[in-house]
């Protein structure tokens, strides 16, 4: 009794977990949880973005402690995602043997009995012999594409065999997409280098992130050149760098990026993801200055501090020249100067600057992803899927008895729920087709019986 | 008049003209169908025209139309265009062609709007230069373009099935995210009123929903014929554009792996285009149960339709921002 109770329970949570039901609630919570996730900033896009989308502090740590700010590093969030996993492994053990059996025997002919007892079958009687119409079947039913095995009084018809794939292929996809994601987060690391031309960085130095398993080589990163293309109309068309990689004994490899052309080495990805002018470079008075720019709404601009009571404001934004102009102490608005290009000087001025030339700084990303081809895989495994949703999984099983004298008693069934609605509308036309062929103008007596699971 | 512009234009007016076409035939069904096939062939020449329109874009600019908000405008009419002529001889075709007519004007009026710089052919910003823009942005597009007919194909569904208030809330909730939209493009209004309307809008379809499961479901949906096509072409459209969407959203992880050496960033887009992709997975998997009705089916079309306008234009005009702002007017 107790060994009777407990697999009811079993049984109970086994179908549970491997319901169409629990899918649905499990996608329903992603989606509000995505949506949050999108609409809300994530600390994942940079703290200065979550400052400067709330006008108070109080309101952000609101934000924060209710958890929006990390939606996708959430434990309601992995919940789902683990409840998901869960449930594929549970519907995968329920259906996948008896589907994968189905398919081993693809001519598995059912007597009527067993065809009364598909999901959905109808059953009429014709008046002709069996041979007759599993004849009439046959050419039937091949004329609309379908593939049949006769064998005695029944039939199997078998179109789209490889629509069957699509729920395997895009879940077999999640299980390794959840893998490829695993390998990422113990062995995969990334970082991004500022470097302006002949800057040096250590990898290991400007990490961003890295797996608990994962080994960073001893290599350094060089900028040797670095510049950028631009249209008539100065606006970026593309950036260059090129990069030499060395350990700490030699020169390694040297190789040129841009941005979407990626340079990689020993399994480590440099892609060039920003690319601006960091400093300007002066000679003031004989003296090589370099003037840092700070990011402002309409461009980038930077303070040079001439003497006590005289600034340099420099404006750049984008082209070849530069606005310079000069801010006195007790004076309310800066005066203009000169728009100054490389190698021009101001000369009507106590102090002689020379626009000497502009300091770009380029942005490399770097990141060795051990688990990303396992990823790729499973995204392989979603699109060969998601195209398969389209196929229909078409098998349709018939069974003719014979009746008294020369009439028939025949049985249509299919089994399976993808593609049910279509299935129903066959049986509804052969059924039809069948009546109009044998019957001419005699009365119907078709039996439709539903036996839904 | 520059021949893109012509052909820009005949589409718009054929377009127009077909919607009070289709408009017209729709209310003497029996009586006039001649007009209706009028309004078949109209569609048609709007079909040519646009993509006549984008050819000589894409070779006045020497890439492949699809680089900003303009461009991708023109290529989501196309779009549903495509989705008429592949899907109108599975419903009554004034229906269908009535809803694509209007969806396609209104997309033209929208593009219309938009300043004459955003019009222009404009450089590609680096990001942009790439093989892979072309092949990730126009499947998505499309799959846009097909998720709306599917969405208001599922209204139609409500209507025909006798759920008048969910389907009049559904539509009223469609209007408030799509003016929100309009008005956050050309910024006829605060952001904070804009992004108030269209929460208001997603609220309408919450709304919506309670209708269909607590007041409506005391009378069993009325399952006509109509009820029958609409759900079937639904069933069409998003199987046609769900592979869409995940090739774009697949292709768009490698060309963000290559470009920024990062497959996916939570991005806001990133992240709502994930929410679109399950949604539409949840209708497949709500599909797969075989006792579940056309109007269910329906009501998960039109949220995915939702989510889709919050993916497709929603960010960018919404203040949202993220990597994917190349239409924003600011």
């Amino acid at each position: 009794m107790k060994l009777s109770k407990s697999s009811s329970v079993s049984g109970y949570i086994g179908s549970c977990l491997s319901s169409v039901r629990l899918t649905l609630v499990l996608i329903a919570i992603l989606v509000v949880l995505s949506i949050v996730g999108a609409c809300v900033p994530q600390i994942s896009q940079g703290e200065s973005r979550l400052l400067s989308d709330y006008s108070s502090n109080q309101s952000l740590s609101i934000v924060q402690a209710l958890g929006f700010t990390d939606v996708f590093g959430s434990w309601p969030f992995l919940l789902c995602i683990a409840g998901l996993f869960v449930n594929l492994i549970a519907c995968t053990i329920a259906r996948m043997p008896e589907r994968i059996r189905r398919r081993l025997n693809q001519d598995d002919h059912l007597a009527s009995s067993q065809v009364a007892k598909l999901r959905q079958s109808v059953s009429f009687g014709l008046p002709c012999r069996t041979t007759g119409v599993l004849e009439y079947l046959h050419g039937y039913m091949e004329a609309r594409g379908y593939k049949v095995s006769i064998r005695g009084n029944s039939a199997v018809f078998r179109k789209g065999k490889a629509g069957w794939l699509a729920a395997p292929l895009t879940h077999l996809g999640l299980v390794v997409l959840l893998l490829g994601v695993m390998i990422s987060m113990l062995f995969s690391y990334s970082g991004v280098l500022y470097l302006k031309e002949g800057d040096i960085e250590c990898i290991s130095g400007s990490l961003e992130q890295k797996g608990p398993l994962a080994h960073v080589p001893e290599l350094s990163v060089k900028l040797l050149s670095t510049k950028s293309e631009s249209y008539a109309g100065g606006e970026p068309k593309q950036w260059f760098s090129t990069l030499a990689i060395a350990n700490t004994a030699k020169q390694l490899f040297s190789g040129s990026l841009s941005v979407n052309s990626p340079l990689t080495f020993d399994g480590i990805d440099f892609c060039q993801s920003d690319w601006k002018i960091a400093a300007i470079a002066f000679s003031v008075n004989s003296r090589y200055v370099k003037v840092p720019l700070s990011d402002m709404p309409h461009g980038r601009m930077g303070v040079l501090r001439l003497s006590d009571d005289l600034a340099l404001i420099c404006a750049y934004a984008g082209g070849p020249h530069i606005r310079v102009y000069l801010k006195e102490q007790g004076a309310t608005h800066p005066r203009f100067l000169a728009n100054l290009a490389p190698g021009q000087k101001i000369s009507n001025f106590p102090i002689s600057i020379l626009y000497e030339k502009e300091l770009p700084q380029s942005g490399i990303k770097f990141k060795s992803d051990p688990g990303l081809w396992v990823t790729y895989t499973a995204l392989l495994f979603f699109f060969l899927g998601s195209i398969l949703v389209a196929v229909p999984d078409l098998k349709i099983w018939a069974a003719v008895d014979p009746g008294e004298g020369d009439a028939s008693q025949c049985w249509l069934g299919f089994s399976g729920v993808k593609s049910a609605r279509i299935m129903r509308d066959h049986l509804r036309r052969i059924e039809q087709a069948m009546k109009s062929q044998f019957y001419e103008d005699k009365p119907e007596r078709g039996v439709v019986m539903s036996n839904e699971r | 008049m520059n021949a893109e512009a012509t052909f820009v234009n005949a589409a718009g007016f054929s377009s127009l003209f077909a919607f009070w076409i289709f408009a017209i035939a729709s209310a003497f069904q029996s009586r006039l169908r001649a007009l209706g096939a009028a309004g078949v062939h109209l569609l048609i020449f709007c079909f040519v025209c646009i993509s006549l329109s984008l050819l000589v874009r894409a070779l006045g600019a020497d890439r492949f139309p699809v680089a900003n908000l303009y461009e991708s405008l023109l290529f989501f009419s196309w779009g549903l265009l495509l989705a008429f002529v592949l899907l109108r001889n599975q419903i009554s075709t004034l229906y269908l062609g009535c809803l694509t007519a209007l969806s396609v004007s209104l997309v033209f009026l929208y593009a219309s709007w938009l300043p004459p710089g955003l019009q222009e052919v404009r450089p590609l910003m680096p990001a942009l230069v790439s093989f892979w823009r072309v092949i990730h942005v126009p499947p998505l597009i499309v799959s846009y373009a097909f998720f709306l007919i599917s969405g208001l194909v599922a209204i139609l569904n409500f209507w025909s099935a006798r759920r008048r208030l969910t389907a009049i809330c559904c539509l009223m909730a469609l209007t408030l995210c799509v003016v929100s939209v309009f008005l956050g493009t050309l910024k006829l209004a605060s952001a904070q009123s804009i992004n108030l309307l269209f929460w208001f809008g997603l609220t309408v379809s919450l709304v919506a929903i309670t209708l269909f499961f607590h007041m409506e479901t005391k009378s069993p949906p009325v399952a006509t014929e109509l009820c029958e096509v609409t759900d079937a072409v639904c069933q069409k459209s998003i199987t046609i554009a769900f592979p869409l969407l995940t090739f774009g959203i697949i292709t768009g992880a490698f060309w963000a792996n290559h470009a920024w050496g990062a497959y996916w960033t939570w991005d806001p887009k990133e992240s709502m285009s994930l929410a679109t992709w399950l949604s539409y997975a949840a209708y497949l998997h709500l599909r797969a149960r075989d006792d579940c009705r056309t109007d269910s089916l329906s009501l998960c079309a039109f949220l995915g339709l939702l989510l889709t306008i919050l993916t497709y234009l929603g960010f960018t005009f919404l203040g949202l921002g993220g990597l994917h702002t190349y239409g924003n007017l600011a």
